[in-house]
């Protein structure tokens, strides 16, 4: 029986051939994206959930009590904090600070290399799946000199022999000093979030940067391994209290665990710290996105088999007459979408690896697609079962309820339901469609206007250099070389990066403050005298520092919105308590953006000292930026000859926040093109078989005189009224949903009708084209073809 | 073998009835041969396709080997279709995509004959028909004659106990017309029931009862001797 079916399968699929390729084109261009997506999905899952004891791996987190009853949720924790949930709580089994991954130069003899990395104990290999190769991984507890590479960077660095060679050599870190490799650790997995080449002794960092040891410094952050069973949230309580002996105020920090795993997908909290998302949201709307392509080509899939379903009812009637079941045509014909669904996905295994270069360069992952694995196969099927019903389960239910007596006299009654549904499916088809299409417009606009929005501060032109020892030494004399140069227009030295403030303090207090104003976080920025010529900031009120005055720090220069909220009147000439100490405000700075657009302008602090600020910035001419960085090269040379230089565009960094919104929009725009050629493919299918369906009263119509241009009109009026209607339906879903996104942001365009209207248009223009094409052949054949054909 | 009591079927269209069969009585035994004839339009193919479970008249009752068919679920109607009916059609309605030899083994694959055995079947009823050499043609490759020789040899090829044919003869020439109704009378004498309908004086003298049909009523149920 089965291979009665087949055969059918197969000759259907061969003698209807246009029929055949519309199916199979659209399928497999749609499961090579579900595929890519599910990749891509799957990759994101897994990131984090490798470790063994991902189970009990908690990252700890601080929530802050700010105006109101809300929460700020933090990643930063007070190191003393970690350290003591271990040593005072039997359920912590161990815990290990996490430091921010970092670019070094690491140097072993005349070799020199770049790589990311951070501090950290021996504890981070026992609590993390890092599986260490050779070495003693124990020494970074013992000595400050300690280090710990990745097999990976011991290969670059000693060569294929570095299991011998490594352990036990000296290299040279340009910031930080001369370190012993002791271990070598097996490359972090793809889909570990943290991507680390070296781990230097957590004693070398904390002996350099003793505010780790203080109680109230969240520059921290550390994860925890609890003991099989512990209640997570009861443990964090319990640090919490460990926490709050330590703090003299009356609206305490708290302490929050969250699954070591989940802070990558999770990442965002609610004013009650509760998780709301994250980069999940990411990861669903593009699984769902896949979904959608899906179903349209699916839809494309039913509405052509119940097109043709009249050329199969002869079959199913005779079938029925001779003893067939429904079961049995049911089971018959979805064979048939199976075999083409089958086709298809081959298809798309083969797209999709093709494509999986170009979707890692998109999506910045090491995405593969691996048919030895079992798993691979699981979502394979899984993807072909359901393309396979959602295609074929209503085409076979429909074609197995024809009753003999109907079709086999030749009277097939059409049953007005049938063509609703058809009708209703291009409808739907062309609401996903433009949903796309607006999506893929609005996000890229959006990303354009973070691109080009004008911050209130000057990220063109601008390099950046992490600042280490050696600059701050000769910095007098490099920026006196920098200035000769060409091209070069000013040179400053800030930290953190003013288009990311990444450091805070509660420590100001004013008159008036306010108790539920307590643990309000003032940015800080370390400047120069010229950081505001440099970055273009202007002055509201009062002056900046002055070059080389020593009076001047103790001194502060607020932003608009700091002196917003503290409420001064007349800011310059009062004074604050600056941790403790007062200090006169001197000047107000114009507000600008100092953190990413998805959060409101910060308060912020500007203070002078350029020994503190880690990042060097040269700004250029516009029209001589390279003549200004083969200036800086040189300078280099010269000055330092021995430290490497590596610099960053500042506008190219600031891209960086919104990878995810790039990201997004590059995918938005795969899905919007697919999403209209899946669309106009069906349409295509339905017009020619509408118009083979026509042609005998084609036909007579022209005989009766009919022009072309009448005929297409007839023939085209009803698809482009179902494209409108759907369009039409489309645009305020598309409206609600766009807008909610925009949401997110605080800084956003604003939707405009034509990022609508000229979607519409265009998808209304390219279906009729479409059906125009098919409905022209049709019109200009010669009539006698096909009233002869009876 | 049929018993027909009072059967009616009607139409509706808007608010009228239009009537097709009007109380019908009709008992067929095994074995017989019979022959419906009556003007276009008198209800002959609606007739034929109640009795074979096709369609279903709005009234009475319909009994088949003593099972009552208006009470039958669509499962049963199956069961009966697979083992018990045969069909030839006016336009033969074989399966374009199969060829000759598929066609006339698909009812054995439905009813789940084994393998050996089902080529032995097939293979006997090709030489029978004398079509062994058009067995991997398909059906738009022959003429007439040949695709109604192949839609006879589908119906019986499964032994059913009923051969209902509704004017197997209409779409042929003389000859090939005469061809199917000697086969027609073969089957009939190794002891198969057939009912058929046909237009043709001569192709009713195969059979042996003759019942004409006018407006939905029987008008005449004659045996020929
Ligand atoms: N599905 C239907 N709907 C309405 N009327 C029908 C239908 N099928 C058949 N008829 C009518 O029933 C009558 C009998 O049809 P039929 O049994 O095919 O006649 P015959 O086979 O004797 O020519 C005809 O008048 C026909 O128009
Ligand atoms: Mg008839």
């Amino acid at each position: 029986m089965f291979r009665n079916y087949t055969k059918i399968a197969f000759r259907n699929l061969i003698n209807q051939k246009g029929y055949s390729l519309i199916n199979i084109v659209g399928l497999s261009i749609s499961l090579a994206v579900t595929l890519l997506m599910l990749l891509w999905v799957q990759d994101e899952w897994s990131t984090d959930k490798f470790h063994e004891k991902s189970d009990n791996i908690y990252r700890m987190k601080r929530t802050i009590p700010l105006e109101g009853n809300s929460l700020d949720v933090y990643n930063g924790v007070p190191y003393p904090v970690l350290a003591a949930a271990k040593t005072e709580l039997p359920e912590v089994i161990q815990y290990t600070p996490l430091g921010r991954s970092f670019e070094e130069t690491i140097q072993r003899e005349d070799l020199a290399v770049r790589a990311s990395g951070t501090f950290g104990n021996s504890a981070y290999f026992e609590i993390f799946s890092y599986p260490i190769l050779t070495g003693d991984v124990t020494q970074l507890d013992k000595k400050k000199d300690a280090i710990a590479i990745s097999e990976k960077l011991a290969a670059t660095l000693y060569g294929t022999n570095w299991k011998q060679n490594a352990v036990g050599q000296i290299v040279h870190m340009h910031d930080i000093g001369d370190f012993m490799v002791e271990a070598i650790y097996a490359n972090f997995p793809d889909n570990s979030s943290i991507q680390n080449e070296f781990i230097y002794s957590f004693e070398a960092q904390l002996s350099a940067n003793d505010w780790m040891l203080e109680w109230t410094n969240s520059g921290s952050q550390g994860a925890l391994l609890l003991a099989d069973g512990a209640d997570a949230a009861k443990t964090a309580q319990k640090i919490e209290d460990l926490f709050h002996e330590h703090q003299n105020k009356d609206r305490k920090e708290g302490i929050l665990l969250q699954k070591f795993a989940d802070h990558y997908l999770y990442g965002q909290f609610d004013e009650q710290a509760n998780v709301t998302g994250g980069r999940i949201e990411y990861v669903q709307t593009f699984g769902i996105a896949a979904l959608l392509l899906l179903i349209i080509s699916c839809i494309n899939f039913v509405n052509l088999a119940t097109a043709r379903a009249s050329k199969r009812a002869k079959e199913v009637g005779v079938r029925k007459t001779i003893g067939a079941s429904k079961n049995s045509l049911v089971t018959q014909f979805l064979i048939e979408s199976g075999m083409i669904t089958f086709i298809s996905i081959g298809v798309a295994i083969i797209i999709s690896k093709a494509a999986l270069p170009q979707v890692n360069i998109i999506t910045g992952k090491f995405l593969h697609l691996n048919l030895s694995e079992p798993m691979m196969w699981v979502g394979i099927c899984s993807i072909f079962l359901l393309t396979t019903l959602l295609a074929g389960a209503y085409p076979s239910f429909v074609l197995s309820r024809y009753r003999p007596v109907n079709v086999l006299s030749g009277s097939i009654t059409r049953q007005p339901g049938k063509n609703i549904l058809k009708k209703g499916l291009v409808v739907m088809q062309f609401i996903l469609a433009l949903l796309l299409i607006v999506g893929a417009l609005v996000v890229e606009k959006q990303v354009q206007y973070i691109k080009n929005k004008n911050l209130g501060i000057a990220k063109e032109n601008l390099v950046m250099i992490h600042q280490d020892a050696n600059i701050t030494e000769s910095y007098d004399a490099l920026r006196n070389e920098l200035l000769k140069k060409e091209g070069i227009l000013d040179v400053t030295v800030v930290g953190p990066s003013p288009l990311n403030m990444q450091s805070s303090t509660s420590g100001v207090r004013w008159p008036g403050k306010r108790p539920d104003q307590e643990n309000i976080e003032f940015q800080m920025v370390w400047t120069a005298s010229n950081f505001l010529d440099v970055f273009d900031v202007p002055l509201v009120s009062g002056r900046y520092y002055r070059e080389g005055s020593t009076y001047d720090t103790t001194n502060v220069v607020f932003n608009e919105r700091a002196i917003e909220i503290m409420g001064i009147e007349d800011p310059v000439g009062k004074t604050v308590q600056w941790w403790g100490s007062p200090r006169q405000i001197i000047g107000v700075v114009k507000d600008f953006h100092n953190r990413s657009l998805y959060e409101k302008i910060k308060p912020a602090a500007f203070l002078l000292d350029s020994e503190d600020a880690g990042w060097l910035f040269v700004k250029s001419a516009d029209t001589k930026v390279s003549t200004a960085l083969s200036g800086l090269e040189a300078t280099f040379k010269s000055v330092l000859p021995n430290v490497p230089l590596h610099y960053e565009f500042v506008d190219k960094q600031y891209e960086k926040f919104y990878k995810s919104e790039i990201l997004t929009g590059t995918l938005a725009k795969y899905f919007a093109v697919f999403s209209i050629f899946l669309s106009c493919l069906g349409l295509l299918g339905l017009s020619t078989f509408f118009a083979e369906q026509k042609s005998k009263e084609i036909s007579i119509r022209k005989v009766l005189g009919a022009s072309t241009y009448n005929l297409v009109g007839f023939l085209s009026k009803e698809f482009l009224a179902l494209v409108g209607l759907g369009l039409l339906i489309g645009i305020p879903i598309s409206w609600f949903i766009l807008s909610d996104w925009l949401m997110t942001f605080q800084y956003t365009i604003d939707l405009k009708v034509w990022m609508f209207a000229l979607p519409a248009f265009l998808a209304i223009a390219i279906a009729a084209m479409t059906v125009g094409f098919q409905t022209i052949k049709a019109a200009i054949a010669n009539p006698i073809m096909s009233l002869r054909n009876e | 073998m049929i018993n027909l009591e009072n059967i009616e079927k009607y139409y509706r269209s808007g608010l009228q009835k239009s009537w097709v069969l009007r109380d019908i009585s009709l008992n067929v035994d095994e074995g017989e041969f019979v022959t419906i004839m009556g003007a276009s339009g008198s209800g002959k193919t609606t007739l034929l396709n109640i009795i074979g479970m096709l369609d279903e008249g709005n009234n009475g009752s319909y009994h088949f080997l003593d099972e009552p068919v208006h009470k039958f679920r669509e499962k049963r109607r199956t069961e009966i279709h697979k083992h018990y009916l045969g069909f030839v059609f006016q336009a033969y309605h074989l399966i374009e995509e199969l060829t000759v030899y598929e066609n006339i083994e698909t009812p054995l694959l439905y009813r789940n004959v084994k393998n050996q055995e089902r080529k032995a079947i097939v293979a006997d009823i090709l030489d029978r028909f004398n079509i062994v050499a058009k067995k991997d043609l398909f059906p738009n490759q022959l003429s007439g004659g040949q695709q109604q020789l192949v839609g006879v040899a589908r119906a019986i090829i499964g032994k059913p106990k009923l051969l209902l044919a509704d004017e197997p003869t209409g779409n042929l020439h003389t000859e090939q017309g005469q061809m199917i109704m000697n086969l027609f009378k073969t089957l009939h004498d190794d002891g198969m029931t057939i009912i058929q309908v046909t237009h043709a004086e001569k192709n009713a003298q195969y059979g042996t009862r003759i019942i004409r049909l006018n407006d939905g009523f029987i008008e005449e149920d004659t045996m020929i001797a």
